[in-house]
């Protein structure tokens, strides 16, 4: 019913939450490889390193706001520098424990962002989103 | 001079001496032999001289009647005649006088005469109208023979009659020319009592002329006997017609006189000498409220209220001396009521002497209360402008000052500046540091803007004041400035709230923002913890095997303890926030170096990290031991956990002095901030900057809110790979 994804990314500090969210992802067998990065630095590293390797670019990407070193926000901007010249078709969804409106409408202000979803993430959305990301695909 | 001789000669001698007339008695030599008081009086107002017995007459006649008075005395004396009449005008008192001669017998012959000389001007000036009437009049002739039976009419009353020349006249046919009725009768019944009796008449009649015109005649007549029998009838005939109307206009004038003087509005009066009323007309009795006989003869002086005797009094003395004056007084009247007044005076002349003066007096007792009131109004207004609360200074256009109030002078007073004076310039007395640009006021006056500026003026009697200076233009009906207004109002209370208000809207940002921070914690600290649980909770429920639900119990525990840790910083923050009454007192900061080195023991020995404290060791601040224990503990914690992994960790804690201000330095050699990147975040909630994942970041915005809360300050500097210096800068 669900075709695997190649790439899914998580770009998170939460370490109960990214363990809990690569078991349910696993068990859905919603993709090949599923990448753990503990803030935004980190993932915008391995984005270049891809580009630089022309490896394979995340599918979808599960975005934190609040993390050390590197936020949410700063990582769209440097990403939107990155796809700026480079083909990157990462789905990005913004995943945050926030229900402040600000968050949600500062998301929406990003065409890069595809939507917001408040933590936890329940597999039910899980599938949606990987049925949504498979159509864009 | 008194003759002692009895009873009878008493009474003429006070006849004599108290008659109003002048009397005289001349011996034959023409000597003064006897005069009575008012010969004396005459002599003295005629010549200037008294008379004493034995003057010569001579003395005192004017040398221009001496011949006259000659003729007189010899006639007299001689007994040829009793009575002669010599008119004198004596123009010093403006009078008529007539003298009588009469000779006095002794034992049958003349040997003394007696001159008595009477005022006979009222007469004189009668007789003067008379010839004056007679000049315009015609005055004919007529006479009745009744021997010859002929019948006489002269030239003139021919004339008056209108009868032809050739027209005869007979005895009867004159009768018929009287008007028929009354006064054809009266001169029939005239005619037969003179011819019966030799009572002559003078009657006054109409005439119907020869032409049928109809006049007024006066005929005179007078009988002639001829032994015992009638001779002759003869008289004059007068045209009157003429004296008639003048004596009709007379009454006219005098009535168009009288009712100008009864029916004027005003009340009319006229005082004599001695400020006696001798008339009135009804408004001046309707003024004093009295009758018209009450008034007569009355003195002035009682209407006049004591306050304005004196001056009235000189008003009338001055009218008596023939100025006309007008002027305004009290007046009291019958009935004791207050009026005021309006007094004209004229002098009333009569041949060139003043006998009395007239009075015209108006009520102006309205218009004079209209006029109080006015002045009480303007008097208020004044009151108003002088006693309100805005300084008003009323200029010219060219900032000429008209008028000020006591604010405006106090004003310029309270700025050191030379006092306010109408009628000087402005230009001086606007300046102080901060000018007021006059050409400015002036320009956009003239566009009839007004202009406000704020002068704040340290005062050292009630501290700093505020006031709005406003330059209002002042236009006239057609737009024209007239002048300008400055007006002066004190705004301080105004300006306090508003610094009042200002600073409670600060404090109500900043506990917005400590709202949104608080809200900020909540959505995204405590909310990650209640999500990690539902999603801990998901997975138990769909646990397989009880090798995962043991696993899972292990997570919650896990996010039990997180969620009780963030639950106790977040305590902690609150708690900062509602600390009103926190105890301040000198404290060491050694002492408490020492208990955050105590505490952080087990970091220091692993990192093998030099505290090199270069503080005195008495050296303190006011602070609550409290926030002071946190602020050492996170401060040198953080640089302990930030410091270098290739070099040793140094933390130098020193002090200096800015601004009498003390400040702590708290500086480390270890990873440093991207201030440019971070700096924003830096003492933001729950931020960690280094990609240290056991950083609690909220320990700086909680040292932040500390160290605000207790009046003061922190400052960073930074620089990425080199170290951190932080400074804390107490109250």
């Amino acid at each position: 019913m669900i075709t695997k994804l190649k790439n899914i990314w998580v770009i998170d500090d939460d370490k109960l939450y990214t363990f809990l969210l690569t078991k349910t992802l696993n068990k859905l067998q919603a993709s090949e490889q599923i990448s753990v990065f503990e803030n935004g630095k980190l993932g915008i590293d391995a984005l270049k390193l891809r580009i630089e390797q022309q490896a394979d670019l995340p599918d979808l990407i599960f975005l934190d706001i609040n993390m050390s070193v590197m936020d949410g926000w700063e990582f769209i901007e440097e990403y939107k520098q990155l796809a700026h010249g480079n083909n990157i078709a990462s789905i990005i969804y913004v995943a945050s424990s926030s229900i402040s409106a600000d968050d949600m409408a500062k998301a929406k202000s990003h065409k890069e962002i595809y939507d917001y979803i408040v933590k936890p993430i329940s597999s039910n959305t899980i599938i949606s989103i990987l049925e949504k990301t498979q159509k864009k695909n | 001079m008194k003759n002692d001789s009895g009873g009878v000669n008493d009474m003429i001698w006070s006849y004599f001496e108290n008659s109003p007339d002048v009397v005289f008695i001349l011996d034959k030599d023409k000597n003064i032999v006897f005069f009575n008081k008012n010969a004396s009086k005459y002599i003295l107002s005629d010549s200037g001289m008294s008379v004493r017995s034995g003057d010569s007459i001579y003395k005192f006649i004017n040398p221009q009647m001496v011949d006259s008075f000659d003729i007189h005395f010899q006639k007299t004396i001689n007994a040829e005649s009793i009575e002669r009449n010599i008119n004198v005008f004596n123009p010093v008192n403006d009078k008529w006088w007539s003298a009588t001669y009469q000779p006095i017998y002794t034992d049958g012959v003349v040997n003394a005469v007696s001159i008595t000389i009477s005022d006979i001007t009222a007469t004189k000036k009668t007789e003067r109208q008379h010839e004056e009437i007679s000049n315009v009049s015609r005055v004919g002739g007529w006479e009745a023979d009744y021997i010859n039976n002929t019948n006489y009419w002269s030239p003139v009353s021919r004339q008056i009659l209108e009868i032809p020349a050739d027209f005869s006249v007979g005895m009867h046919s004159a009768i018929d020319f009287y008007k028929a009725g009354p006064d054809r009768e009266n001169i029939k019944v005239a005619i037969k009592n003179a011819i019966e009796t030799g009572i002559g008449f003078d009657l006054e009649l109409q005439v119907i002329t020869h032409s049928g015109k109809n006049i007024w005649t006066r005929t005179k007549g007078k009988a002639e006997f001829h032994n015992g029998k009638v001779a002759r009838l003869y008289g004059t005939f007068q045209d009157t017609t003429e004296k008639r109307s003048i004596y009709e206009d007379l009454l006219i004038s005098q009535q168009y006189y009288k009712s100008l003087f009864e029916q004027n509005p005003n009340a009319v009066f006229a005082l004599d000498l001695n400020e006696k009323f001798i008339s009135v007309n009804e408004n001046a009795a309707l003024l004093a409220e009295c009758s018209v006989p009450e008034m007569l003869g009355s003195e002035f002086a009682p209407f006049c209220p004591k306050e304005d005797v004196t001056r009235v009094m000189d008003f009338f003395t001055q009218a008596q001396l023939g100025r006309s004056v007008s002027y305004d007084c009290g007046f009291i009247t019958a009935k004791g009521n207050r009026k005021e007044i309006n007094i004209t005076n004229l002098p009333i002349i009569i041949n060139g002497v003043v006998v009395a003066i007239y009075g015209i007096a108006k009520d102006i007792s309205e218009s004079i209360s209209a006029k109080n009131q006015l002045e009480k109004s303007e008097a208020n207004l004044r009151t108003v402008f002088d006693n309100t609360d805005i300084g008003y200074v009323l200029l010219t256009e060219s900032f000429k000052i008209v008028s000020f109030n006591n604010h405006a002078q106090s004003y310029i007073l309270s700025k050191n500046q030379s006092p306010l004076k109408e009628n000087e310039y402005m230009t001086g007395t606007v300046d102080d540091a901060r000018s007021i640009d006059i050409a400015e006021v002036r320009d956009n006056v003239q566009k009839g803007k007004k202009v406000i500026y704020e002068r704040n003026i340290k005062s050292a009697e009630y501290g700093d004041q505020w006031y709005n200076i406003t330059f209002h233009p002042v236009s006239g009906i057609q737009n024209e400035v007239l002048g300008i207004i400055m007006e002066i109002e004190n705004i301080t209370a105004r300006k306090k709230s508003e610094i009042e208000l200002n600073k409670s809207f600060n404090l109500l940002n900043e506990q917005n923002k400590r709202l949104l921070n608080f809200s900020y914690i909540i959505s995204h600290n405590l909310r990650s913890h209640t999500s990690n649980i539902k999603s801990i909770l998901t997975f138990l429920e769909e646990a397989e095997n009880e090798e995962e639900k043991v696993e899972m119990m292990e997570h919650l525990k896990n996010v039990s303890n997180s969620l009780d840790e963030t639950i106790h910083n977040l305590n902690d923050v609150v708690s900062i926030n509602n600390s009103v009454n926190l105890i301040y007192r000198p404290l060491f900061l050694i002492e408490f170096i020492s208990k955050a080195t105590d505490l952080l023991k087990d970091q220091i020995i692993q990192k093998k990290a030099i505290i090199d404290n270069k503080l005195l060791i008495d050296t303190s601040v006011n602070f609550n031991p409290a926030f002071l224990e946190s602020i050492m503990l996170n401060f040198l914690s953080n640089a302990i956990k930030y410091s270098h992994p290739d070099r040793q960790p140094i933390i130098t804690l020193d002090s200096y002095t800015d601004n009498g201000q003390f400040v702590l330095i708290i500086a480390d050699n270890g990873i440093g901030i991207d201030l440019e990147k971070n700096g924003d975040k830096l003492f933001g909630f729950y931020k960690t900057f280094n990609g240290n994942s056991d950083a609690r970041g909220l320990g700086l915005f909680i040292c932040k809110n500390q160290v605000e809360y207790m009046g003061g300050k922190i400052e960073v500097e930074s620089e990425l790979g080199k170290g951190t210096t932080f400074k804390i800068f107490f109250k």
